[in-house]
């Protein structure tokens, strides 16, 4: 597991490289000590996993995740800062209290080694999204984009719908388009993505038009031109 | 003026009542027997004479009631209401009198003479009857009014109470902040690093921590201290940051020797200092350089920090003029309106707080 290291503090630094020298399956690529560094360390070196600290000067751990394309595993350390760390609504991160112990780090990159060896099973490509780091108001989310059963357009950002939650992501329907997986997501019409294994039911309407309904969301109405897609690609 | 719930104020109220009727009730009942069977009166004079009485009284004392809680008595200096109470007694208790007399002589044109019985002269039977009515308000006032007062005093002693224990609270609030859990921990993390690094830095940081701690912790909130003994706090302080910053921090120090004894309040230039690192040199990823000065001019210390700042983004307040609001009502309370701190955002990408202490008036201990 390739780790990068974000953290401003030298000495911080040094007693986390100390730390993981019992963990030989994590190998450091890099340090970083603030965000602009750790945007081109990261784009340079496409580590697997961050330790990243959430204060840092010039802009926070979470405007950082904000602004990469690809967002890998992340661990997150901090000294004292339990507002940010309770603002994640869903257990899919790890995070360090400073000082760390042993035993939680061991924890945190066991459980982060589970989740890459499934991830590796899948064979993805790098090009293609697999989780967005969603940052809407108050509350943070790592959203895996395989739970996201509707991706719907609001003007110039995206709603997610992922389980109850509806998090507003900054990024325009087409620019997302172009980084989901095609075997995943389907373009229903001018507004709407939908996940193709959401799909409960399709029903035929007038027109040539399509219904379809969606597990635990909405009905969506495929326009004529995407339902003649849909038809091709569900007989192919 | 009424701060009590509305429960406990319908409770009073029926208290009133129970001591109105119970207590005029008894006595006219009393005076009643005691006409009929001592005096021998005539039952049915001595009852109307009486059951009028008490209405009488029940009224006056009733409208006395209503009248001193609207007109707010209860707030008055003890010799205003004393007079009150005597001149409303002496009025009171002529229009008690003059009542009766009305009764009189409204009873007299259906033939029912009611001071037949007291066998006395016009004059002193109004005289013997003002007298009456005098004593009965005068005495009625001053139970009425002890116990007012007794209740007001019960509920700005509980009321004090409450504001006591709100402060402390919000002092615990101050504390708490003082010490600053963020920078604690960060330290120890430091700490942690040092210990196989270098020992003996290791040693010292945790000396210079437990000084900081020590010093924020004993401080009690209007303590006055000599500037010399703050300054060894803060550079204790320093030491740590610049374990933590590194070469990040750069710290000028302009302390002229002729201010080392002047006194300020305790932790006012060390909320500063922890100010100016907080906010702005560790929020720059280049660092910068953190200037405390400190010279007198005439009688007044002046104490200036100035440091590096990020450009703050439009729109966003920045959060550190909260904690040097607290700073300088803290100042102006424990020194008076002489004493100022103000900071400078003018320029972009410095900070500037400036505090003045006249010295030569003295510092309230």
């Amino acid at each position: 597991m390739r780790a990068a290291i974000i953290e401003d503090e030298p000495l911080a630094r040094v007693e986390l490289r100390r730390l993981l020298q019992p963990h030989p399956s994590v190998e450091i690529v890099g340090e970083a000590a603030n965000i602009e560094e750790a945007k081109k360390l990261i784009h340079s070196t496409s580590p697997d996993l961050l330790f990243l600290d959430i204060h840092m000067p010039g802009g926070t751990g979470f405007d950082l995740l904000e602004q990469l394309e690809h967002v890998p595993a992340v661990i997150f350390t901090t000294a004292y800062d339990e507002h940010a760390v309770r603002a994640f609504e869903i257990d899919a991160i790890d995070y360090l209290l400073k000082p760390i112990e042993p035993e939680r780090l061991a924890d945190a990159i066991g459980r982060m080694q589970a989740l890459t060896a499934t991830r590796e099973n899948k064979q993805v490509t790098r090009e293609i999204l697999e989780q967005l780091f969603v940052r809407d108001g108050p509350r943070c989310w790592f959203v895996p984009l395989h739970e996201v059963h509707l991706i719907s357009s609001e003007g110039n950002y995206v709603r997610l719908h992922w389980k109850q939650a509806k998090p507003l992501f900054g990024k325009s329907l087409v620019n997302l388009e172009q980084r989901l997986d095609p075997k995943l997501f389907f373009r229903a019409n001018r507004q709407q993505l939908i996940n193709l294994q959401f799909i409960e039911e399709v029903d035929v309407g007038v027109g040539g038009r399509l219904h379809i309904q969606l597990r635990g969301g909405p009905e969506i109405e495929v326009s004529r031109r995407q339902a003649r897609l849909f038809i091709e690609r569900a007989g192919g | 003026m009424n701060h009590s719930l509305p429960d406990t104020q319908e409770d009073t109220s029926k208290t009133y009542w129970r001591w109105q009727f119970g207590g005029w009730g008894m006595l006219f009942l009393c005076r009643f027997l005691a006409e009929w069977r001592i005096l021998s009166w005539p039952p049915l004079n001595a009852i109307v004479n009486e059951a009028c009485l008490a209405i009488f009284f029940l009224s006056a004392t009733h409208f006395l009631r209503v009248y001193s809680k609207r007109k707010q008595w209860i707030q008055l200096i003890p010799r205003a209401l004393v007079a009150r109470v005597f001149l409303g007694g002496i009025l009171l208790a002529l229009a008690i009198t003059f009542a009766q007399l009305g009764l009189d002589v409204l009873l007299q044109e259906f033939e029912f003479d009611l001071r037949r019985p007291a066998r006395v002269s016009l004059g002193l039977w109004m005289l013997t009857s003002f007298a009456n009515a005098l004593g009965l308000l005068w005495l009625w006032m001053s139970g009425y009014f002890g116990v007012v007062l007794m209740r007001q005093r019960q509920h700005v002693a509980a009321e004090d109470a409450r504001l006591r224990a709100a402060l402390r609270t919000a002092e615990l609030g101050l504390l708490k902040s003082q010490l600053n859990p963020h920078f604690l921990f960060n330290a120890l993390n430091t700490v942690r690093a040092l210990i196989v690094e270098s020992p003996e830095r290791a040693q010292l940081a945790v000396t210079q921590l437990a000084r900081t701690l020590r010093y924020s912790l004993n401080s009690a909130r209007d303590e006055i201290v000599e500037l010399k003994t703050e300054l060894e706090i803060v550079d204790d302080y320093l030491g740590i940051e610049t374990l933590r910053l590194a070469e990040r921090l750069t710290i000028v120090m302009e302390i002229a020797s002729d201010t080392l004894q002047s006194r300020i309040p305790i932790m006012l230039l060390q909320t500063l200092v922890e100010n100016a690192v907080k906010h702005g040199i560790s929020q720059l990823p280049q660092g910068g350089v953190l200037r405390i000065a400190a010279h007198m001019d005439t009688n007044v210390l002046i104490i200036e920090v100035n440091n590096d700042r990020p450009l703050i983004k439009s729109g966003s307040i920045p959060s550190d003029r909260v904690g040097l609001a607290n700073a300088s009502e803290r100042l102006r309370l424990m020194v008076g309106p002489s004493a100022s701190l103000a900071l400078d955002l003018t320029q972009a990408q410095r900070a500037r707080a400036t505090v003045r202490i006249p010295q030569s008036e003295p510092v309230r201990a």
